[in-house]
């Protein structure tokens, strides 16, 4: 009876030994699969990037955008989305912050031009940007172009405090279908 | 009973269809406009900039091979804990922005200039989304003492 009862205990304990040295098998080799994924995730965006007709630059020069000026300043930024949002709501001024040429060849939809260049000769424009209490949006070509920048913390330095600064500027606006005047 | 296993089969191969799907449709709407993606990821200010294009290049590849190991039965446990990671990193990620009040499109799923902008919706989504891995990862367990593996 005893050894029998100890057979049986002896069973169970070797059972519970196989179980835990398989449920430790699995654990163990659930974690090289979760970092095979995640190599074989880098391997695979790594050929993508090399396949890329538009490929990106492996380390992007972030610290010297626009975007990131601006924030640094103290300027509120906003993309596309955002500015679209806002031109629908109809209660927000538009400034192109490109020359008048430029705006001339194309422009958001009710925007005014007020170009950096130009404050001196716009005076009137000025003073009617800053009196109303409405926000306004400033923008100019791209990503690249400060225009809209310099001129957002020219308008803040004159006291206008409510103001954004679209940063993906005409270029993409236009390229999405957004409403343009030419 | 076997009807209701059979239940638990087609909610669970249906589940690991629909997460396989709409993670190959978010890697591949990313991988297209790489540079889109990248943006979305500097416009949360969370990582280093020399960061920030790696981080890029290594989620679309990591969204697409999980979008397919998701199919392959031996890698589907440790693909459903990645992808769970994945939705409660950028389910914080997200809610630090709101809370910072960044004004953003949220480039999860897609990333157009014009995708929706960041909302409670989008944590709401990510959190669905977690809900129904760990419920995949329940009905895996069932599976394997019920209908095997």
């Amino acid at each position: 009876m005893y050894w029998l009862f100890w057979g049986k205990k002896r069973e169970k304990r070797g059972t519970i030994f196989v179980k835990e040295m398989r449920k430790k098998r699995t654990i163990q080799s659930n974690i090289l699969r979760v970092t095979l994924v995640l190599f074989f995730g880098l391997f695979i965006g790594v050929c993508i990037n090399l396949l890329h007709p538009k490929g990106i630059p492996w380390v992007g020069d972030w610290d010297h955008e626009v975007e990131t000026r601006a924030r640094t300043l103290g300027i509120q930024t906003i993309p596309l989305r955002y500015a679209y949002d806002k031109y629908q709501s109809n209660q927000l001024l538009f400034i192109d912050a490109r020359s008048y040429d430029v705006f001339k060849k194309g422009h958001i939809k009710r925007a005014v031009s007020l170009s950096l260049h130009d404050l001196d000769q716009r005076v009137s424009l000025l003073e009617q940007i800053l009196s109303i209490k409405e926000p306004v949006v400033i923008y100019c070509q791209n990503r690249s172009c400060d225009d809209a920048l310099l001129l957002a913390e020219e308008l803040r330095k004159m006291g206008k405090s409510n103001l954004f600064y679209y940063v993906d500027g005409f270029e993409l606006w236009e390229a999405e279908g957004c409403p343009v005047d030419y | 009973m076997s009807g209701r296993l059979l239940n638990f089969k087609w909610i669970y191969f249906l589940g690991i269809l629909f997460l396989g799907i709409l993670f190959f449709w978010a890697g591949f709407q990313k991988a297209i406009d790489l540079d889109a993606f990248s943006l979305s990821i500097y416009r949360y200010h969370l990582l280093p900039s020399v960061c920030v294009n790696m981080m890029a290049i290594w989620f679309v590849g990591l969204e697409l091979v999980c979008a397919f190991l998701l199919f392959i039965p031996s890698f589907r446990v440790p693909v459903l804990w990645i992808l769970f990671f994945v939705l409660f990193l950028f389910s914080i990620v997200i809610a630090v922005a709101l809370i910072r009040g960044f004004q953003m499109s949220c480039g999860c799923f897609s990333s157009s200039p014009l995708a929706d902008s960041l909302s409670l919706f989008s944590v709401v989504k990510n959190m669905v989304l977690m809900l129904l891995i760990v419920l995949l990862l329940v009905l895996k367990k069932r599976a394997k003492k019920g209908w095997g593996n």
